[in-house]
């Protein structure tokens, strides 16, 4: 049996969750893969109508099951009740928990597989909400990954579900199938040649729904788009797969034309703007994060078009998981106000520039912010 | 209720989530601006509060197994259990049938462990019993969709 994960969170694994580790087909556009099947216990009230002696059975109830199944592998389960607000946060940073969960209101939370791929929240919108999720373009990894955990939970956990309707779901527009299959896309092509707009319309005239990079109600930043599938109910989960992976297999497509046309047309202004933002990275002195996604995106697209050589896509993501909120603060190990948050930031990039380009003419950071003298914590890019 | 941002006079029907240029735009629209807008209403995405007025029963209703209430789901957007589902049936069918354009879950066939016969023969019994009044009622098309969930119970092996 593999070990579990360590806790407290605070020492959460060293390496780059799967899903940002750049691999995979189409990386180099899409960030991640992620399917989700939302579940219910059948003959009991959903979340949100549940008292909380009912979301603690439900809670104790699946926690059970994954503890005692040894086919299950490795879980942990978490209470978020638990957990700090910090640590709740350093979840939805490494996106093992949706926003909603930020929330602790009884017993909910997530029971997470040992190699960070696998995920249960219990107690979501719906019961259960069963997660996998990987790296690159993968929706059929991903989903047999996904249903043979359904497989395995639903023969121990009597789901809610009816023979027309499928699975139910606390909100309809979730029955059926429960299937969500979303891929987070970067698309700064399509937003210099002002073509995202009747890309992104035509993928929803099409039943994809677009959402920004932490699901539900998150705001677009950096060009980071998660694209969707809209409707549940009425195909086999397979097909709904299909659909939305062809319709994925198009917007990367005219992103990868929009490249070549900016290259072909615009290289100069391409690798101005690349550049411009990595001076601004090398020395700004204070970063918002929505600053610093949208000056990244430059950087990745510089990357993946080959005229920026000081970082690795790798490391990049080191450095934007690193400038997180959450992650800043467990890194400074302190409480940080919405400026000196913005200075860390700021700090925080300079000491990753320096640890991913030392031969370049960069200005060390201050020492006890270097990569180097953080007590063996997550932050320093080690590759 | 929210009001039509182009109009402001009748019920925002529609809601609009724009990405431009990095910043995205909620619009909400009724029905008839977002067509003059040239928006295909029936595609776009819809919320669950899309077109409340036909759905809204006009005596509200009451789940008898948890307490939800009909207008209680409309108001906040989520079901009290899985009973809701019958009992908000008629309601509940319309707005599948608006979000996802279908009412027939065509995925995983799913059988609990324990106490899949009962179940199954509940629904069995059920849906003979609706079989014969869609045949009665020469409603032919809704019958030939039941006798469909009919031989996919009688797949697992309930008779």
């Amino acid at each position: 049996m593999r070990a579990k994960l360590p806790l407290p969170l605070s020492v959460l694994p060293d390496d780059l969750p799967a899903w940002f580790s750049h691999t995979g087909p189409q990386a180099d556009l899409v960030i991640s893969t992620r399917v989700r099947l939302a579940r219910n216990l059948a003959n009991r009230r959903f979340t949100y109508h549940a008292g909380r002696s009912e979301r603690k059975q439900v809670f104790d109830m699946v926690a059970s099951v994954l503890e005692r199944g040894k086919e299950f592998g490795a879980f942990s389960v978490i209470n978020c009740a638990s957990l700090s607000p910090l640590d709740r946060q350093l979840l939805l940073e490494e996106r093992l928990i949706s926003p909603d969960l930020l929330n602790v209101e009884g017993d909910r939370g997530v029971a997470i597989d040992n190699d960070r791929h696998t995920s249960i929240m219990i107690n979501e919108e719906d019961h259960l909400r069963l997660h996998s999720i990987d790296s690159g373009f993968k929706a059929e990894e991903v989903w047999y990954r996904i249903n043979l955990l359904d497989d395995l939970l639903g023969h121990h956990l009597p789901y809610a579900y009816d023979i027309r309707r499928g699975f139910l779901t606390s909100c309809p527009t979730n029955s059926g199938t429960g299937l969500r299959v979303s891929f987070l896309l970067h698309l700064p092509g399509l937003a210099l040649t002002k073509t995202i707009d009747p890309v992104l319309l035509g993928a929803s005239q099409m039943g994809i729904s677009t959402r920004g990079f932490f699901g539900e109600h998150s705001e677009v930043m950096g060009n980071l788009f998660q694209l969707s599938n809209q409707a549940t109910l009425g195909a086999r989960e397979e097909e709904f797969l299909q659909h939305t992976r062809k319709i994925i297999g198009e917007v990367t497509a005219h992103e990868r034309s929009a490249r070549e046309r900016i290259l072909a047309d615009a290289g100069l202004e391409l690798s101005d703007r690349v550049f411009r933002a990595w001076g601004i990275l090398l020395h700004a002195k204070m970063l918002t994060m929505a600053e610093f996604l949208n000056l990244s995106s430059a950087l990745r697209l510089g990357i993946d078009c080959g005229i920026f050589s000081e970082m690795t896509a790798v490391q990049l993501n080191r450095m934007t998981l690193a400038v997180m909120p959450a992650h800043l603060q467990r890194n400074r190990n302190t409480t940080l106000s919405e400026t000196s948050e913005q200075c860390e930031r700021a700090d925080m990039v300079r000491a990753f520039i320096g640890a991913a380009a030392p031969k370049k003419a960069v200005r060390k950071p201050r020492s006890a912010l270097s990569p180097e003298n953080n007590n063996g914590r997550r932050g320093a890019d080690r590759s | 209720m929210k009001l039509c941002d182009e109009c402001g006079i009748n019920p925002a029907n529609i809601h609009l989530t724009q990405i431009m240029q990095n910043e995205t735009h909620i619009s909400h629209l009724c029905e008839e601006c977002a067509r003059k807008k040239g928006i295909n209403v029936s595609l776009n995405e819809q919320t669950v509060e899309a077109s409340p007025q036909k759905s809204v029963p006009a005596v509200d209703k009451t789940c008898k197994q948890c307490g939800c209430t009909y207008a209680l789901f409309r108001s906040k957007g989520w079901l009290g259990c899985s009973n809701c589902y019958q009992a908000f049936e008629k309601e509940i069918d319309e707005l599948l049938l608006q979000m996802h354009g279908s009412l027939v879950h065509k995925g995983k066939k799913y059988t609990a462990r324990t106490g899949t016969a009962p179940q199954a023969l509940s629904e069995m019994k059920r849906l003979r019993q609706e079989l014969a009044v869609a045949i009665k009622n020469e409603a032919f098309e809704q019958a030939a969709t039941i006798r469909d969930a009919i031989q996919t119970i009688k797949q697992m092996g309930v008779q």
